[in-house]
Parts: structure tokens; sequence; C-alpha cells
């Protein structure tokens, strides 16, 4: 087949975007309809068009955008407030305690307990169950942990490093240290920063890396623990986040129910609710009903109106088959 | 620009952010896409989100009504977008780029691509210069005019037609062997 010339085949590109002007259209077709080459070339192009817009062309559900305009109400509030909300008591921390007598809830206390139990467990374990360093050079990094002494880290993503990280550590001297997140190493450093380091940004960024490495027991209890009491919602928000791809048994749901129904930030409760709403069962009713009469935001309340219907329609139908 | 989002403008530009509110819940569908689209990473798409609406809060009272607001909002978009791209996270670039439980189909076709088909869509949009793929996206994926992207992206609508071509160009050849597909 003759090449084509390079004004034919801009033309051609116009013409399939539609960016022809009336003149150009009519000669564009004049010559369409005798040139074969032409032809294949505008078949091409509307097919990679096509294409495209079926692997890229998607829109974002109500779900995730009710999300964002959560988490944006509350950026711009902050923007606008000096005073973050935290000083602020919940509505639903009030009716609790005037209504239901619940100071500190008993299945809070125990997940408290669990936690404090595991992340112990985990930072204060005897040494010698501490893997030795990848390195000679690296620093006794499990030693500096159990002794509380890691400060000012600065975590990088290596250059062409295939997702490998660096982390500056700062003691009494400097360390450098590389690592995929993957290396236990590394992960044990991660998750010490989500639990203990003041920089919001550092947590944030081991939120982060995690994400990348294999689900285990281990972070999913210090990702529990962050939800409970990180004092930056968008960390909380972001442990959730890796929460929700967990299996939810007992703990997991405690845990929520207790997000659902004391964080103050509207994000971090919807996060909770999507993962309570993945085991929907008898024992979360009762939180759920008090959500959805007072929680203040109304879309938080429907959605539990929704998952009480859910567990509604489950029991009904466990209780027909029953009777059958 | 209708006289609603006109009234919330105003309003939100003397300080009323439930006016902007309503703003955001007005457009954000589309920024979110694009942001999508342009970053293929639900994670980034996020981050430019709420950094493209914490800007124009910030900026609303730059905003002249010379333009269509969701035109001021996708030339943040893309700002942000070409600004941030080197900060973005490079780390998920595994399988689980988004959540495919946040996102449907735009058009009322219900035609599905196979992961095969998707996935060299993927990578055939990821190898073309920032430029290039944002005017793509801007047009095939947003459905834009060349005036309105040069307006956008504050180039000439010569410029965007060249950028145009060479990705049109690009993405036929790419995608050739998948037309049938």
């Amino acid at each position: 087949m003759p090449e084509l010339d390079d004004t034919l085949k801009q033309n051609a590109a116009l013409f399939v975007s539609g960016e022809l002007s009336e003149k150009e259209l009519r000669a564009f077709e004049a010559e369409l309809k005798n040139n074969e080459t032409l032809k294949a070339m505008v078949d091409e192009l509307t097919s990679s068009i096509s294409l495209s817009k079926s692997a890229l062309d998607m829109k974002p559900s109500d779900a995730l955008l009710q999300s964002q305009r959560i988490q944006l109400r509350n950026a711009i509030d902050s923007l606008e407030r000096e005073q973050p909300a935290s000083g602020k008591p919940r509505l639903l921390k009030e009716f609790l305690l005037r209504f239901a007598g619940m100071r500190q809830p008993a299945w809070a206390v125990a997940v408290y307990i669990v936690i404090a139990f595991f992340m112990g467990q985990f930072y204060f374990s005897n040494s010698s169950n501490v893997p030795a360093p990848t390195s000679p050079s690296a620093p006794d990094i499990m030693a500096l942990i159990e002794a509380g002494a890691l400060q000012q880290v600065n975590i990088k993503e290596r250059e062409n490093g295939g997702g490998s990280i660096h982390l500056g550590l700062r003691t009494a001297r400097d360390y450098e240290v590389s690592g995929n997140p993957e290396d236990d190493f590394i992960q044990k450093i991660l998750l010490y920063l989500l639990l203990n380091d003041s920089n919001p940004g550092n947590r944030l960024k081991a939120v982060k890396y995690l994400n990348t490495v294999p689900k285990h027991d281990t972070m999913k209890m210090a990702l529990m623990s962050s939800i409970l009491s990180d004092p930056n919602p968008g960390v909380r928000l972001r442990s959730l986040k890796l929460l929700n791809e967990y299996e939810v048994d007992n703990l997991l749901s405690d845990a929520c129910l207790k997000v659902l129904l004391e964080d103050e930030n509207e994000a971090v409760r919807m996060g909770a609710l999507e993962i309570l709403s993945k085991s929907p069962s008898a024992d979360i009713v009762p939180a759920l009903q008090v959500v959805s009469m007072m929680d203040e935001n109304e879309f938080i309340r429907n959605r539990s109106l929704e998952i009480l219907d859910t567990i509604e329609e489950l029991n009904a139908g466990e209780k027909i088959e029953v009777i059958q | 620009m209708d006289d609603k989002t006109r009234q919330l403008i105003i309003n939100a530009q003397a300080g009323n952010a439930e006016s902007f509110h309503q703003l955001v819940a007005l457009h954000d569908d589309r920024i979110m896409a694009l942001a999508f689209q342009l970053s293929k990473n639900q994670s980034d798409a996020e981050d430019i989100y709420q950094d493209v609406f914490v800007k124009a809060w910030k900026n609303i009272k730059s905003f002249r009504m010379e333009s269509e607001f969701f035109t001021w909002l996708y030339r943040i978009t893309v700002n942000t977008f070409l600004t941030h791209q080197k900060k973005l996270s490079r780390m998920k670039i595994q399988d689980s780029e988004y959540d495919p439980l946040d996102w449907v189909p735009s058009s009322s076709d219900e035609r599905t691509s196979s992961d095969e088909v998707n996935s060299a869509v993927q990578i055939a949009v990821k190898s073309l210069p920032e430029k290039q793929q944002t005017v793509f996206i801007l047009k095939h994926m947003q459905n834009l005019k060349i005036r309105e992207i040069a307006n956008i992206m504050e180039i000439t609508e010569g410029t965007v037609k060249k950028y145009l071509f060479r990705a049109m160009e690009k993405m036929r050849k790419e995608l050739k062997e998948y037309r049938y597909a």
C-alpha cells in the first residue's frame, strides 16, 4: 500500500477526533472514498480509540466520591479553623455516656488489652528472637527500637531501586539502611514508625509501603492499633484501607465498631463501616442502630441502615431455613 | 456557565464553604476520573483530587468567570498531576492499582475488554510522553474540544493538534494487533 503523507495522517487523526472544519471534512471524506490506505488508517485509529475508551473510560463510584468529599470537608474545615476538632466531644460519645452508661465498653477494653499484648510481644520480645541486621554495616536497629531510640527517620524511595526504600536513621550517630518493604527487617521498622514516629508524614509513608507487602497478623495488629490511636485522620484512613483487605474477625470487628462510634473524622468512620459491612452479623446491630440515628453524617446514617437491612434479610433467610 | 454555578462561585468567593462543597459535588466525578486516567493509580488519584480542591478553595477568589469553572478545575488538575508526577508513588506497580469496586464504566456500552487488551492499552498510554498522554486523555476520555484543551494546558491549538496526532499515531501502532479483540 502507498505511504500516506503527513498532512493526510494528521487529518485522519483530526477526523477521528471530530475536529475537522466543515470544509476540511468534505475534502477529507472525498479522499477517503478512493483511498484504501487512508481507510485502513482511519479504521485503525478508530479501533485504538475505542479500545482505549473501554479500558480507561471509567467513572468513580458514589461511595468513593462520598468518602473523598468527606475528607475534603475535613481538610477545608482544618484550614478554616485554627484549632483542630479533636477537643470537641463527639455526639455519639455523649450519647453513649449519658444513655447507655458505657464509659468504656467492655469489648473496647478487651481490644486494647489484646492489641497491647501483641504489640508488646512484637516490640519488646527477647532480643534472641530478633533477626540479625541484614548486612555487617547495618546497625542493630531492633535494639534501638527496643530502647525507643529511633528518631528523625527519613524515608525515601530509591531511584531505580525496583521498589526498594532507603531509611536514614538518626540516633547517637546517623545510620543509612536500604531494603525492600518485603524484608522482615524493614517491615519491622515500618511498623515501628507507624506506631511511634511523631511525624505524621512518616507514619503515612509507613502505611503506604506496608501496602505493598503480604498481609500478616502482626501487621494487622499494628494497623488496628493505628486506627484506634493515631491522632492523624489520614493515617487512620490509610490503615483502615489496608485492614479492609483482611478477613473480618471479632477483634477487627470490635475495633471498627469503636472507630465507628467514637472517631471524629467522618471519612474514617465510613472506612470502618465499610469493613463492618463485609461481615454483617447480629453482634453489630446495636451499634449500627445508634449510628443510623445519631451520626451527624447523612451518608453514614443511610449506609448503616442499608447494612442493618442486609442483616435483617440474612436473619430472615436463616429463620426460613429453620422452619423448612 | 449556568446561573446556579455562578451563584455558588460568588458565594464561595465570599467565604461560604458550603457553597464550595456544592460546587465540588457538581464537578468532582469528572475531576476524579481525570485524575485516575492521568495517574492510573487510585491512591494517587485520591491525592490529586484532594490537592485540586484544596487549591481551588484557597484560590477561588482568583477565578474571574472568564472561562467555564470546570476548565479552571481541569487546569488545576493537569498542573497538579504534572507537578506531582515525579513525587507520586511508583510502589504500587503490581496488580492492585485500583479497587474495581470503586470504579464503574462511564459509557452505557456494556462491552468490556479482556485483561490482555486493558493491559496493552495501559502500557501504550503510559509509554506516551506526559503532554501527549494528557492531550490524548483530555480529548478522547474527557471528550474536550481542542480549543478547551489548549486553554487548560495553556498552549496553542496548533501544539495541542501536534501532541494529539503523535499520541494517536503511537496508540494506533501499539494497539493495531488488538483491533478485532
